[in-house]
Parts: C-alpha cells; sequence; structure tokens
C-alpha cells in the first residue's frame, strides 16, 4: 500500500515536470483535440445525408410513464403519442380523423356509439388489435385497484365514475366488445367531443397479455407493444429512448423518418448549446435566450395551445368578493407591455377565457376566439371608477393585498409587473409572496391566498375543456366561486348535441365568467419550437405534444 | 484495528437509523406531497385519494414510518412515486455507476493536477509559479461551478464546436463535466498541499537529509510527502463521498444519466422514496468513506494508531 502511494506521488511530481514544460507542448494536443472532437459533435446530428431518416429532439427528462392508461403527463404524452394509436387520432389540420377504427355510428341520442376496428390494425408484434383490447383497456384506466390518475378522462363513458368510485361493477361500464372487431361504447351524456376525445392517449389501448401481472411491462422494448407509427426500439435510461418506424402501424406506408431519438435535456441553456451546435434537430425547451436567438429566423415555429394564463381572485375573501374590485384589477394592467418586456415574446393576449387554437362550434374553420371577440377592455379610468364605488377610492381602505407566485422566473418577472401597475394605476400597494409549486398549490388548496398565478391547457377542443373549470365543483379548489346560471349553461352544453345552441351557450358563459371575473386572465399559450432547415413536417397539436407520424429529413 | 472497525460500523449504523428517521419526518412535514395538484394535473379529489390509496399515503405517518423501515431492512427502497415503474434502487443501480465514473475521474483529475500545483507552489515559494498557482486555485475556489459549466458549455461546445453538450457517449463527452468537477477540488489541494509541505520543509528530518547529502527529488518524494499528505487525504472522504454520489448542477447542466439530479429534484418533486432511498445511500456512503479515510490514516502514517 505504503509502496502504491509512494508512486503515486512519484507520478504527481512527474505531471509536475510535464506540465512545466513550454507552452507548445500543451498547446499541440489541444490542436489536435479540435480535429478530433469535432467529428463526434457534428457527426451526431440528423444524417440526413445519408440513407436512414433520422430526427433527434429533446426532451428535459424522461417520461413519467410509459404506460398510456396511467398518464396524466404533458411529457409522457409526448412519447406515447409517437407510439400509440387509438380509434382516432390528430390530423395534421389539428382535427380528429379515424387511426385504428373504420367506422363509426352514433346514435340519434349521441349516447351510443358503436366503432368497427379496421381489420389491418396491428400491435407492433404483428397481432391483430381488436374491440377486446379497447374494452379491457378502458376498464383498466376505470379500475379502483390500478387507481390511474387517468380515470378521470373516461369518467364520460356510462358508470365510468361510479365504477371507480367502487359503486359499479365493471360489466356496468359502457364499453363493451361485441366481437373482436366491433367495440360498443355508452357515454352518460351526449358528448359532442367525443372523438376529440379519443385521440388521448387514455383510450389508447395496451394489451392484456402483456400488462396483466406484469408491472415492468413498459420498461423492455419486448413486453412494449405498441400500435403508433413508430416502436420504442432502445432505452437508456435518463440518456435516451431510440425509437423506430413501425412496420406494423396501419399508416406505416405513410411515415417516412426511420428513427425518432428523443434525448433527455434538463437545462434549456444546454438544450440551446445542443441545438446550436447541431447535435439536436428538434428543440422545444425555450428559454428567453433561445427565444431572442431563433425568433426571427425560419427555424422558429409557434402554434397556438388551447391554453391560458391567468390569475384566481380568492372570492370568498375581502376585497375579492366584489366582482367591482376583481374587475378594477383586472382592468388596469397593460397586458401587451407584459408579453412584449416580460415574455420578450409574441404570445396573444387575452380579453376572454377560451384561448386561440379552439375551432368555434358552428363554423369550425373560424376560431372561436374571434367569433366571440374580447369580453372585456383595459380601461384604468373605469378601473378606479370600480374601485372607488366598491368604497374604496385610489385604494384608500384596501386590506394588504398578497399576491402569491411560484419560484420561476418568468412568474416573479410578471408578478412584479403587476405589481408596479397597480401601484402606479391603481394606488394599491401589493405584496408578493413566492412559493415552491408544491407549497403553492397546497395553499391554493387550502385558501390561503387572495390573488393567485394560475394556468390551465384544456384537452380537447371544446370550450367545455377550459369553462369547465370554473364550475361550482371545480372552482371550490380555485377561485371559490359559484354561479348557478353559468353552471346550468355548462350543464346543458353537456347534454344537447346542437352546437350553434351549444355555442351560444358558451359565448353566455364565459362573457359571465369575465363580468363576474372570478379569475382575470393575461396571455394565451403557444407553443414554440426550434427546428433545423432540414427537418420537415413537424406538428405540435393543440396541447402542445409533438408528432413525428408526418416528420421527414430532407 | 478489527475492534475500532466494528466499532465505527455500529456508530455508522445508529447514524443511519438516525438520518432516516429524521428525514422521514422533516420530508411529511414539508407542505404538498407526491400527488399534490399542479397546473397540469387538475385531478378530482377522488382519484387522487384512490392513488395515495394505493401507494399508502393515507395511513397515518408513523405507519408508513414502519412500513418503510420494514422495507428497508430487506433492501428494498420501494417505488418512486415520480416515475412509478421505476424503483429507488434501480435508479441508485443505473444512475450511481454513472455518477461514480465521472465523479472518480474528477478526482483522479483533481489529484494529479492539485498535488503538483500545490509542491510546485511550495517550493517555488514566492516565485511566479507559486504566483501562478496560487491565482488558478483562488479562482478554482472562488468560481461556483454552476457558472463555470455553463461559460464552459458555451466556449467549447457553441463559440468553438470542439465538444459536445450533453450525454456520456465518448471520451469527448467527459472533458467538461470532468473539468468542472475537479476544478474546485484542485484548488483546494492546491492550497493545501501547498501549505502542508511548507510546513513539512520545516521540519528537522528534512534538514538532515538535505545535508545528508539527498537529492532534492528523492527529499520531496520520499520525505516530505508523505506527512505533507496527510491533510489531502482527510479532505479525499467527504470529496470522494460528495463527486461520486454526482452534482446535480453538473448532471443536470451536462444531461449525465446520475442520481446527483435525481436526489434534488427528487424534493421539489415530494417523492418521499427516492429522498429517503438516496439520503440512505448517500448517508452510507459518506460513513463508509469516512471509516476507510480513518483506516487510510494509519497506513499511510504509522504514527497514527487508530485503536487509541
Amino acid at each position: 500500500m505504503k509502496k502504491l502511494v509512494g508512486l503515486f506521488f512519484k507520478l504527481s511530481l512527474v505531471a509536475v515536470v510535464v506540465a512545466g514544460c513550454s507552452s507548445s507542448n500543451t498547446a499541440a494536443p489541444s490542436t489536435d483535440n479540435n480535429t478530433n472532437t469535432q467529428a463526434p459533435a457534428t457527426q451526431q446530428p440528423a444524417e440526413s445525408t445519408g440513407k436512414e431518416k433520422k430526427i433527434i429532439y429533446a426532451l428535459p427528462s424522461e417520461p413519467e410513464t410509459l404506460d398510456p392508461t396511467l398518464n396524466v403527463y404533458s411529457r409522457s404524452s409526448i412519447v406515447m403519442q409517437n407510439l400509440f394509436r387509438g380509434l382516432y387520432k390528430i390530423s395534421q389540420d389539428g382535427l380528429p380523423v379515424p387511426s385504428l377504427a373504420s367506422e363509426t355510428k352514433l346514435d340519434e341520442t349521441g349516447t351510443k356509439y358503436t366503432f368497427k376496428i379496421n381489420p389491418n390494425a396491428k400491435w407492433s408484434d404483428g397481432k391483430p388489435v381488436t374491440a377486446h383490447d379497447f374494452e379491457y383497456s378502458w376498464k383498466r384506466v376505470l379500475n379502483p385497484d390500478v387507481a390511474s390518475e387517468a380515470a378521470f378522462d373516461l369518467f364520460y363513458l356510462k358508470n365510468g365514475q361510479a365504477y371507480n368510485e367502487g359503486k359499479a361493477t365493471a360489466d356496468q361500464v359502457g364499453v363493451k366488445a361485441v366481437d373482436d372487431q366491433t367495440l360498443e361504447v355508452e357515454l352518460e351524456n351526449p358528448t359532442t367531443y367525443f372523438l376529440n376525445l379519443l385521440c388521448a392517449t387514455s383510450y389508447y389501448p395496451v394489451r392484456k397479455d402483456v400488462v396483466d401481472g406484469n408491472d415492468g411491462w413498459t420498461k423492455t422494448p419486448e413486453t412494449y407493444l405498441v400500435t403508433g407509427p413508430f416502436t420504442l426500439s432502445e432505452i437508456h435510461p435518463k440518456q435516451k429512448y431510440v425509437l423506430k418506424k413501425n412496420p406494423n402501424y396501419l399508416d406505416a406506408d405513410k411515415v417516412q423518418l426511420d428513427t425518432l431519438e428523443i434525448v433527455f435535456i434538463e437545462a434549456a441553456e444546454a438544450e440551446l448549446a445542443a441545438y446550436t451546435n447541431g447535435e439536436i434537430d428538434v428543440s422545444d425547451n425555450i428559454n428567453n435566450e433561445s427565444l431572442q436567438k431563433y425568433l426571427n429566423t425560419p427555424e422558429f415555429f409557434a402554434e397556438p395551445r388551447i391554453g391560458t394564463y391567468y390569475f384566481d381572485y380568492n372570492t370568498s375573501v375581502k376585497p375579492f368578493d366584489d366582482p367591482r374590485v376583481r374587475k378594477a384589477f383586472a382592468i388596469s394592467i397593460n397586458r401587451e407591455a407584459i408579453v412584449k418586456n416580460v415574455l420578450q415574446s409574441n404570445e396573444k393576449i387575452a380579453f376572454g377565457f377560451v384561448p386561440y387554437g379552439m375551432p368555434d362550434l358552428v363554423d369550425p374553420t373560424k376560431e372561436y376566439r374571434d367569433v366571440v371577440g374580447d369580453l372585456f377592455k383595459e380601461d384604468v379610468a373605469e378601473a378606479k371608477r370600480l374601485l372607488a364605488e366598491a368604497g374604496y377610492p385610489d385604494g384608500k381602505g384596501l386590506p394588504e393585498i398578497e399576491f402569491m407566485t411560484m419560484s420561476g422566473n418568468t412568474d416573479k418577472d410578471i408578478a412584479q409587473a403587476l405589481h408596479s401597475m397597480w401601484k402606479e394605476n391603481l394606488g394599491v400597494e401589493v405584496t408578493i409572496n413566492i412559493l415552491e409549486s408544491k407549497i403553492y398549490w397546497d395553499e391554493m388548496r387550502m385558501g390561503n391566498f387572495m390573488i393567485a398565478r394560475d394556468g390551465w391547457t384544456g384537452d380537447y377542443l371544446d370550450p367545455m375543456t377550459n369553462l369547465t373549470l370554473f364550475e361550482t365543483v371545480n372552482a371550490k379548489d380555485g377561485p371559490r366561486w359559484s354561479n348557478a346560471e353559468y353552471d346550468a349553461l355548462l350543464k346543458e352544453n353537456r347534454e344537447i348535441q346542437d352546437q350553434t345552441k351549444r355555442a351560444a351557450n358558451y359565448a353566455k358563459a364565459e362573457q359571465i365568467l369575465m363580468d363576474e371575473m372570478p379569475v382575470f386572465p393575461l396571455y394565451f399559450y403557444q407553443d414554440t419550437y426550434l427546428a433545423k432547415p432540414h427537418v420537415k413536417g413537424v406538428m405540435k397539436n393543440y396541447i402542445g405534444h409533438t408528432y413525428f407520424e408526418y416528420a421527414t429529413v430532407e | 484495528m478489527g475492534r475500532y472497525i466494528i466499532k465505527r460500523i455500529i456508530a455508522g449504523l445508529i447514524t443511519m437509523f438516525v438520518l432516516t428517521t429524521v428525514t422521514f419526518f422533516l420530508m411529511h412535514a414539508i407542505p404538498g406531497g407526491p400527488f399534490s395538484p399542479a397546473e397540469e394535473r387538475k385531478v378530482p379529489k377522488a382519484v387522487m385519494e384512490k392513488v395515495q390509496e394505493k401507494y399508502g399515503l393515507n395511513d397515518p405517518v408513523h405507519i408508513q414510518y414502519v412500513n418503510y423501515l420494514k422495507n428497508l431492512a430487506q433492501g428494498d427502497f420501494g417505488i418512486s412515486f415520480k416515475q412509478t415503474s421505476v424503483t429507488v434502487n434501480e435508479l441508485i443501480e443505473q444512475g450511481f455507476p454513472v455518477s461514480a465514473k465521472v465523479g472518480l475521474i474528477a478526482i483522479i483529475v483533481a489529484l494529479l493536477v492539485g498535488i503538483p500545483l500545490g509542491i510546485t507552489s511550495a517550493i517555488k515559494r514566492g516565485k511566479w509559479a507559486d504566483w501562478l498557482s496560487m491565482i488558478i486555485a483562488t479562482v478554482g475556489i472562488s468560481i461556483p461551478n454552476f457558472v463555470l459549466s455553463v461559460l464552459l458549455l458555451f466556449l467549447f461546445a457553441v463559440v468553438l464546436k470542439i465538444l459536445p453538450t450533453f450525454g456520456l457517449t465518448s471520451w469527448q463527452h467527459y472533458i467538461l463535466p470532468v473539468t468542472c468537477l475537479a476544478f474546485s477540488p484542485i484548488a483546494y489541494i492546491a492550497r493545501l498541499m501547498r501549505s502542508s509541505m511548507l510546513e513539512v520543509m520545516r521540519y528537522d528530518y528534512i534538514r538532515t537529509a538535505r545535508a545528508k547529502g539527498v537529492h532534492e527529488l528523492q527529499v520531496i518524494c520520499k520525505h516530505a510527502l508523505k506527512n505533507a499528505i496527510i491533510p489531502i487525504v482527510t479532505y479525499l472522504g467527504p470529496l470522494v463521498a460528495i463527486l461520486l454520489t454526482g452534482s446535480f448542477v453538473i448532471e443536470r447542466i451536462f444531461s449525465i444519466p446520475g442520481i446527483g439530479r435525481d436526489f434534488v429534484s427528487s424534493i421539489s418533486d415530494r417523492d418521499y422514496s427516492v429522498i429517503l432511498g438516496m439520503t440512505v445511500f448517500f448517508g452510507a456512503f459518506i460513513v463508509i468513506c469516512n471509516i476507510i479515510v480513518d483506516i487510510l490514516y494509519a497506513v499511510i502514517d504509522r504514527r497514527i494508531k487508530i485503536d487509541e
């Protein structure tokens, strides 16, 4: 041992001598390094020159789950939207189109669907996809023993919620495989957007023979059977997943990519470096620096996402129990200035709650937002008048206002901007309380807030996905607001199929929401991403999931 | 020495028990849980209750604690609540070798650079080599590694385009993370080595060796280093534990699939089983490293009798 230690010291001394040599010696290897290391750095990007068509795409980290029946996460959805297909899928136009279903029938009550499974639909191991696979999977999502967080997504099925809560049996759930090709689905209510829901991962099939009794079925490519455009070929935990084109996919002839490599890069600054260095082809973890660097280049893309950045008022505490005070705070700020100067971005500012990206129900070629229009406007004078009318002229008499936000940079900067605007325009001093996210949501749930930052991205193309947040049953963990007329309008929209009437109901409900203002919107979300010029056809759906089914490299 | 080691192991086990207990109850005292609502998860309470029940989170905390200890006694750290298909044992099995490999290279680099730097500085005291070494050492200690890592990333990957930015798939991938990890230890080792060397070089036995005409290289190598190295060995214990168990910042910036970032992110995710599993693992690792360092003392310097 002593000899070893001694040898180590001697080696160290040799290193001193080497280090003490002329600088030309150290420069030489570094020059060599230049040529040696450049190769791997530049060899890694998409092999647009080779035969294999490959795209390297980065996600911040591994998906939380690869089991579609357990999934409620956005990142996991992105991976699974490239691996699985269900009865329907999102087309390049952003609308639901049949995928594994070849025929769809809806009865006149609007509650009973009959789907025919395409006889050519296959699992990645070549076995046919059957209606039984769907029945098994949907019941698995709802099974109380499985305790899937995604169960909520399937409460549309008749007795779905009752089964999940132990009040009905699996046999009573409204999904039944009549034969291998025929799936009968019964809904609680006519749900005009049901086909849209079928494009979510929680409605995708998993196969009983690999899932049952095997908790680790998602961990190896051998047992991870899929129905979508790609198969999971290699799993390198926390490093990358390699997806290969699935030859058994129903639309395999239209899939042009051979390989999709999903690498995991957590830091946005590192992802920018990797993209700039040419190590990845598609990047959507965009920070402010990436935005400034690429905003006006052809590599930058922005798509609307059906989500809104907004703030909750706690309507159960003074002074925000008064709609006039709520409105005064909401209309005394400058949204344009916040988006331009704080976010330094180009998101659309919000004067309503239902976001862009949501098609109009009557004419889907139009945007719901454009048809309904703005539902309020910024007006400092009016805000002052409302505040005075509520008994707080120039903000005098207001209790100490606490504004709760999260520790992210953007959230903090927006909070500072709002603080200045309210002070300048209303004379109100607001205390900013910055909390770590878990504590933040806990405080909100318990009602320990006055104004709180919030955000929501919907799940399907119907304004219900956004407006349902403020029904009495759902608002009790947020703004604690209740409006019988609002609840009735949404309830009616769950029960009717007349889209004209439904559109009118939504517009009316949203107007109530914006008049009463239990929440105030700031801007509508959009998804931004960078794609190298040789990459074509990358698609972001309305929830921000990235699809490579239609992508190719030139 | 055998008795001493047994005593240290028992003390280590007690430390581990206290560590586990304190971490368990502190963790549950923090607001929020692994399945708390979030912006993307406005899941109804009834559904949430089911999920909590499945993972035993609805049980009283003391019951959860007893259950955890029972599993722990069998070497089972449980499953991750964030990635429910992955066990904490798997996370450690996959991540630790990666963190340890990067850390070990960083330690070797730190020793190979830091010790000679410190020795040079000591034997060339007051000269330019000394100043240069100490400037490097001061810079190394002052610059936080998150600043250094971003700086090096942009310089070598984005501007010069000579090094890759993420992952560990080739030897080039190791250069930046190892440099960032080793930078501060190099500085610290160099400073320690310098002061220790200066002290030893003043001892009578060194003067005697020189008077006997022993070559200067042999004086340094054979006589001075043996005593001067002891502070480095002391520093090496915690350094090994810190570097081998991964660095959150370095693993995050360079996308290294180690356990360093799992440990930190598990806290913000309230991933109870990962927090506990990693704490127990890190704790055990540090205890073992310290015992090894104590034994190494005796091996390097026979004057130290650890039994006493």
